[in-house]
């Protein structure tokens, strides 16, 4: 049964798809939710991990919803290793210990960083006793494992697990031979949000780890990563700068998870991530005074990225990153006429599956809620908007999945989410509620602007509907032309004729119906008998 | 109320001509609000946006200020109160035992006492009368397991068998095919013997039965179902003359959608990722079947080209957010699972070189449970041989073989989780 995950105010909630039902997510004891941020989740391993609101990043099971904290901290103290009473090793040994937590099935979920290395002992043909093996706090850990060198080495190879969080010592004679080839794991916590006061800004799956920034002012144009296929493996060394770093307070400002490379946004450039593992991963420019502002306006479709920069949307795919927004609706995003541009980086973008659209929730102009949003359809180029959002407040946007297939959603600061794609023509807070659809049509010129037209009756031809009207309005004369003839069509009819439109350079029209459980679906429309005045 | 919006700027790409400019790439809009292209059925156009329904009934704790859908089974919902159990159809034939085993961890398998229902058989396969074999189906709703049993009939399995007592169809002697869900109903076509087939679905909450719309008779025997909760597929394929064709539901009718090419039949269809995926049949050396794309905006094109000649593509499975298909083709013999991550098609596992497929294995049905997919192989044409296998891939890309040499229906179910 597949579900949601939702940050609803200072609360997590999982959601069933399929019916709605909301279930409690309780957190860790200590850990709190900060309203004013947004999570990061990343669902990876079969967990979900959340980043940035929480004071303290944690992971969830889905199976159970409980939730653990994603950083263990180190144990504080190094074992102490002495000769035992039995037999079986000789040479020079060191060991050290790390915290960790098995599921059910024995499988390791979690493990800290490893402990100061002990003593050295030396032995001679003697067995290894381990003793004050450090209790970790963390109600999470159910097991400790202990790492040691082969006789006279220097690199701590994993020996064996304590299966509880309760014993203290240990004594072994595993040969060298027999215990793990594989060298200790270099592991450190998360970059940010391992302790409260630092957190994990933005975080994003790619390449079967996760990727995140630290909001730490010196590691805010890193991008730090985990070891393939774990949440808990994070290293020094796992690291790559966008470069150059310190160049603004900003840092990183976005994940692009494409199919083979990972984007790394900044404000005023665009670096790209390229590689399978820390043998060749490399960092690239790929373009420069591009950028992206708002993290949340991000949309991967099908290995092409959409984004949201100071002067329009942009989309980079393999044929580089091109504004698509600049030759056709310029003014959206470049005057502050339509939408708020101080608050560009609170925008939030979406995918819409059956219009095959981008849509990017925006603050209009001289308000600070999401209450517009433009779309562009992918299929035609097309951009179409601004619409409003009237019913409720829209604070977010993603894709939900039922049964296979997917949900565009928008969330609200009413605390419900919304399900977009739906046939009934009315708004959502009541069934009597109308929609207000209305739509104007670029200045028709015969392909000359400057000569007078003579514009005839207008013939609309449209879905056949249960019932209602459609209102048309003429805008004839230059760009500036005031409402003229307005006439009502039946929208029962298919097609009808209507009115002559009038004389000017010019005509537009604008198609408008406000009537609830009532639609309409043009097909086209034309304007009969239209000729150059003078020159019939 | 809902409030104007500010005025526009003057116009997208400029000034345009006059003529029929709302369903052409050159005669876009200046602005619109609250409306969006349609442009399915070839009768696009624009249209209203319609209201936006409450997912949950009551509110959450707070504002919603992110989420995250988790492709994962959870228990957090009521779902059975214990682990959840993959259940594997047999053939009970005379000797061979029950009809439905089943695992709670997808290695031991153990008798479902209770679930003494057999299961239709459920296989792709095309064979040498250019027909594709009609799949028994099992399907998953959010309050039980149903599967179509040996009769025909829809059975729903909760812990106890209860078979489905449906109003009489039209035609007495109707039966039930492929199962698909969608919004809480559970659909399923019908075959009569003769060439007509008709779609109904059935409300588990209310038992109200529902023609969806009318068919045209048409010489066909089979009806793949695939739907992305908008739009409604079926695909016709036939015996001789084949019937290639696509239709979507659309204000209650169904309408020709797309015509395949003149060798290509419908085998199978799955949403994925905002598009229909449709793997096709061919037979007789006429060609490589193909996988198509429907996309959200109703355009059709070739996805995948499968790198052998004839046989069919089916079913698709998706699984680690990724959609899976088997090309089969008896003869030459090929088994191969295909994968697609959204971007790409790449072969995924070979299984005449890894598991010694030698052909019989038809292509069964596939579930996801446990974080594993398992995919069952029924060889029916050895019944009562015992040579059926149930294979599991892990996310991380491992095949294995779960049950060797059992006498598999290939039906595959999930409860509980």
């Amino acid at each position: 049964m597949s579900f949601a995950v939702v940050q609803a105010g200072t609360s997590l909630q999982a959601v069933d798809v399929a019916t709605g039902a909301i279930a409690d997510i309780t957190l860790p004891a200590g850990v709190t939710i900060d309203a004013t941020l947004r999570c990061r989740f990343v669902v990876i391993d079969r967990k979900i991990v959340v980043f940035n609101a929480v004071s303290e990043n944690i992971w969830i099971d889905p199976i159970t919803l409980a939730t653990h904290r994603l950083g263990i901290g180190a144990p504080p103290s190094a074992p102490t290793l002495a000769a035992g009473g039995g037999t079986g090793l000789t040479g020079a040994y060191r060991a050290k210990v790390a915290f960790g937590q098995k599921d059910g099935g024995g499988a390791v979920v979690n493990l800290s960083p490893l402990s100061e290395a002990s003593n050295e002992v030396t032995l001679a043909n003697e067995d290894l006793a381990v003793s004050a093996i450090a209790i970790s706090s963390n109600p999470d850990v159910n097991f400790r494992r202990l790492y040691r060198t082969a006789a006279g080495g220097t690199t701590f190879f994993e020996w064996v697990d304590i299966d509880d969080n309760v014993t203290t010592s240990y004594v072994g004679s595993e040969s060298d031979a027999a215990i793990s080839d594989l060298p200790a794991p270099t592991i450190t916590n998360a970059p940010g949000g391992t302790v409260p006061g630092s957190r994990m800004t933005l975080a994003t799956a790619w390449k079967s780890r996760i990727w995140g920034v630290s909001s730490d002012d010196d590691e805010i144009d890193d991008a730090a990563y985990t070891d393939l296929n774990t949440i808990y493996a994070w290293s020094n060394a796992n690291r790559l700068p966008a470069f150059p770093k310190g160049e603004d307070r900003f840092g990183i400002t976005g994940f692009i998870p494409r199919r083979d490379a990972l984007g790394l946004c900044k404000r005023s450039r665009l670096l790209k991530v390229i590689g399978e593992s820390n043998d060749d991963f490399q960092v690239l420019i790929v373009v420069e005074n591009i950028g992206v502002l708002a993290s949340d306006s991000i949309v991967v479709i099908r290995d092409k990225a959409y984004f949201l920069w100071e002067d329009g949307v942009y989309r980079w795919d393999d044929e580089g990153v091109v504004c698509i927004s600049r030759a056709s609706v310029d003014p959206w995003f470049t005057t502050g006429t339509y939408f708020n541009r101080d608050l560009f980086a609170r925008a939030v973008g979406g995918y819409n599956p059956f219009t095959n659209a981008y849509e990017l929730g925006l603050v209009p102009a001289g308000e600070t809620d999401l209450l517009h949003w433009v779309a562009y359809n992918i299929e035609n180029s097309e951009w179409l908007g601004p619409n409003l959002t009237d019913a409720f407040t829209p604070s977010y946007r993603g894709l939900l999945k039922d049964d296979g297939a997917l949900l565009p959603a928008i969330g609200s600061d009413d605390g419900y989410l919304y399900l977009q794609n739906q046939a009934v023509l009315s708004d959502v807070a009541a069934a009597a509620v109308a929609i207000h659809g209305k739509l104007r049509t670029r200045h028709h010129s015969q392909k000359n602007p400057d000569i007078t037209h003579y514009w005839g009756r207008l013939a609309l031809e449209s879905r056949v509907e249960s019932g209602g009207t459609l209102t048309a309005r003429a805008y004839v004369g230059g760009v500036d032309a005031a409402a003229g003839v307005t006439q009502s069509f039946n929208l029962t009819l298919g097609r009808q004729i209507g009115l002559r439109l009038g004389v000017g350079r010019l005509c537009s029209l604008e198609f408008e119906q406000q009537e609830a459980g009532l639609g309409f679906l043009i097909y086209g429309y034309s304007i009969t008998e239209t000729f150059e005045v003078g020159r019939r | 109320m809902p409030r104007e919006l500010p005025d526009y700027l003057v116009g997208q790409k400029g000034l345009n001509l006059v003529a029929s400019p709302l369903h052409t790439p050159d005669g876009g809009l200046l602005v619109a609000q609250n409306v969006e292209y349609i442009r399915v059925f070839g009768a696009g156009g624009i249209g209203t946006r319609g209201g936006l329904a409450r997912l949950n009934a009551s509110p959450l704790a707070g504002a919603v200020l992110a989420f995250t859908y988790v492709p994962l089974a959870t228990n957090a919902f009521g779902g059975g109160g214990g682990p959840a159990t993959l259940l594997v159809a047999l053939e009970p034939g005379a000797s061979l035992g029950v009809p439905w085993i089943g695992s709670t961890d997808g290695a031991a398998f153990s008798t479902i006492a209770a679930l003494t229902e057999p299961a239709l058989y459920a296989y792709w396969a095309p064979d040498n009368t250019n027909e594709v074999s009609r799949p028994g189906a099992v399907s998953l709703a959010s309050d039980a397991f149903y599967f179509v049993n040996d009769s025909r009939q829809l059975v729903k399995w909760n812990g106890a068998t209860q078979t489905i007592p449906l109003p009489a169809f039209p035609a007495s002697v109707e039966n039930i095919y492929s199962l698909t869900v969608l919004s809480g109903l559970i659909y399923f076509d019908t075959h009569n013997g003769a060439p007509s087939e008709t779609v109904y679905s059935w409300n588990p909450s209310t038992g109200v039965l529902t023609q969806i719309g009318t068919l045209t008779t048409v010489t066909g025997e089979y009806v793949p179902i695939g739907t992305n909760n908008v739009t409604l597929l079926i695909g016709l394929a036939a015996t001789i003359p084949a019937a290639r064709e696509v239709y979507a539901l659309s204000g209650g009718s169904w309408l020709l959608d797309h015509t395949l090419g003149a060798a290509e039949i419908p085998a199978s269809m799955l949403p994925f990722g905002g598009a229909f995926y449709l793997g096709t049949l061919r037979s007789g050396s006429s060609g490589a079947p193909i996988v198509l794309a429907r996309s959200g905006a109703g355009v059709w094109s070739t996805s995948l080209t499968a790198s052998d000649v004839d046989g069919a593509f089916g079913p698709f499975v998706e699984f680690d957010g990724k959609l899976f298909v088997c090309h089969w083709e008896p003869s030459a013999p090929v088994t191969k699972i295909y994968v697609f991550d959204g971007a790409s098609w790449t072969l995924d596992e070979d299984l005449v070189s890894s598991f010694g497929f030698d052909g019989t294995e038809h292509p069964g049905q596939a579930v996801v449970f446990d974080g594993a997919l398992y995919w069952a192989f029924p060889r029916p044409d050895d019944f009562p041989a015992e040579n059926g296998s149930l294979l599991k891939r892990t996310a991380a890309g491992a095949w294995s073989q779960v049950i060797n040499n059992r006498c598999l229906t290939g039906a595959l179910g999930v409860v509980g989780a």
